[in-house]
């Protein structure tokens, strides 16, 4: 099987097979390319122009113009340092919760103190014992109290002048004396 | 031959023992570590980007992306030896999302997907020597030219296996695939461009120029 494979020059495919990877050929064509110039020098032309061409990229090419530096932002920190700058940032946060949101909490529930609360009803209290003063019947009262009882303002000042006038004033006197 | 293939094997894994080492002290939180790192594999992630992008400023942006998410990420690496072509994969899926959002943003009219001009502005920048420069957009026109036959996941084959110069085992882990369906892309990929150069008169010009 062998001898009949070295008998020949290698096919367009198996030469292509050849440049791919040489031991995927079977070993009697191994063994011929091996032992026949031609076949040989035509692999080895190939595989050099296809080296050449790799080489014609590479110094076509240009060089990168900067090398490599990681920025300071992506650099992996020590696992330590990491930790503790994780503590840092979490006690940074409670100590922003406890100053800013704290008070805040704390005015929102006491903005009126107890002591205006105690004024305001106080005065209300107030407000209320003057009405009573004022009017001591409820006010669906008062409107039947006011039609039973004489209106006596018009007539008030008449009874002042017949008492003034059967008993008058020692004040009167003392004013028409002095004066 | 074979003392020169030891030392350079020795080099390559002392080179991956240093950057499983780093790699460890970078998932332990050392900046110093990640940079040195960075420093070793910016330059050619920043290719890589280059590549795909042909803009010198979306790879620089590309690429500080792909490190920036490495650093973010470098705790799940569970293979520190494999951390090579896991920046491979940051960095393809950056470049799947750059077109993604490039896409969106000509759907919208924000930009353009014809960046000639502006390819050719940031080129005086690589190249200001005028016949260097159209050495280079000559070359990658050519290139432009190959990858446009190719689909999408033969394009990214093709790139890292030539380009980027990862081996099968690695581009396994930038591409997300199994070995058998890298290998298919890759098998693809080398067949559609041998067409493309058969189809060519001046064939052997093309590939000398290359």
């Amino acid at each position: 099987m062998n001898d009949r494979f070295e008998e020949r020059h290698l096919s367009e495919e198996e030469f292509i097979q050849a440049v791919v990877e040489r031991d995927s050929l079977p070993d009697g064509l191994n063994a011929h390319l091996g032992g026949c110039p031609s076949c040989a020098e035509r692999l080895r032309r190939f595989q050099s122009r296809l080296a050449d061409m790799g080489r014609m990229a590479r110094s076509s090419a240009p060089s990168p113009a900067r090398p490599f530096r990681l920025p300071q932002t992506d650099r992996k920190e020590p696992l330590w340092q990491r930790k503790s700058i994780l503590a840092m940032g979490v006690s940074a946060m409670v100590l922003l919760a406890v100053v800013v949101w704290r008070p805040a909490w704390w005015t929102a529930h006491r903005s009126t103190p107890p002591v205006a609360f105690d004024a305001a009803a106080d005065q209300r209290l107030m407000e209320d014992i003057d009405a009573i003063v004022e009017n001591a019947l409820p006010e669906a009262y008062q409107q039947v109290a006011f039609f039973d009882t004489p209106d006596i303002s018009d007539s008030a000042g008449d009874g002042e002048d017949f008492f003034d006038w059967i008993v008058p004033s020692l004040d009167e006197e003392d004013d028409d004396f002095l004066s | 031959m074979s003392g020169s293939n030891e030392t350079d094997n020795s080099n390559l894994s002392g080179q991956g023992e240093q950057t499983a080492r780093l790699v460890i002290l970078a998932q332990n939180g050392d900046h110093t570590a990640f940079h040195r790192l960075a420093d070793r594999y910016q330059p050619e992630i920043f290719r890589m980007m280059y590549y795909r992008t042909r803009s010198r400023m979306d790879a620089e942006d590309l690429t500080q992306d792909v490190f920036l998410r490495a650093y973010k990420q470098i705790g799940r690496i569970e293979s520190p030896a494999l951390f090579r072509s896991w920046l491979y994969r940051i960095a393809v899926n950056r470049v799947k999302d750059f077109y993604r959002r490039q896409r969106i943003k000509s759907l919208v009219g924000w930009v353009s997907l014809d960046e000639e001009g502006f390819r050719e502005s940031e080129e005086m920048v690589v190249a200001p020597d005028a016949e260097e420069r159209l050495d280079r957009r000559d070359f990658w026109n050519r290139v432009e030219g190959l990858l446009e036959r190719l689909s999408k996941k033969e394009r990214e084959a093709f790139l890292l296996r030539f380009f980027d110069q990862l081996s099968i085992q690695e581009m396994t882990t930038a591409m997300g695939k199994n070995e058998s369906t890298v290998k298919t892309h890759l098998y693809r990929a080398l067949n559609k461009i041998k067409a493309a150069m058969a189809e060519r008169p001046d064939k052997d010009d093309f590939w000398e120029s290359i």
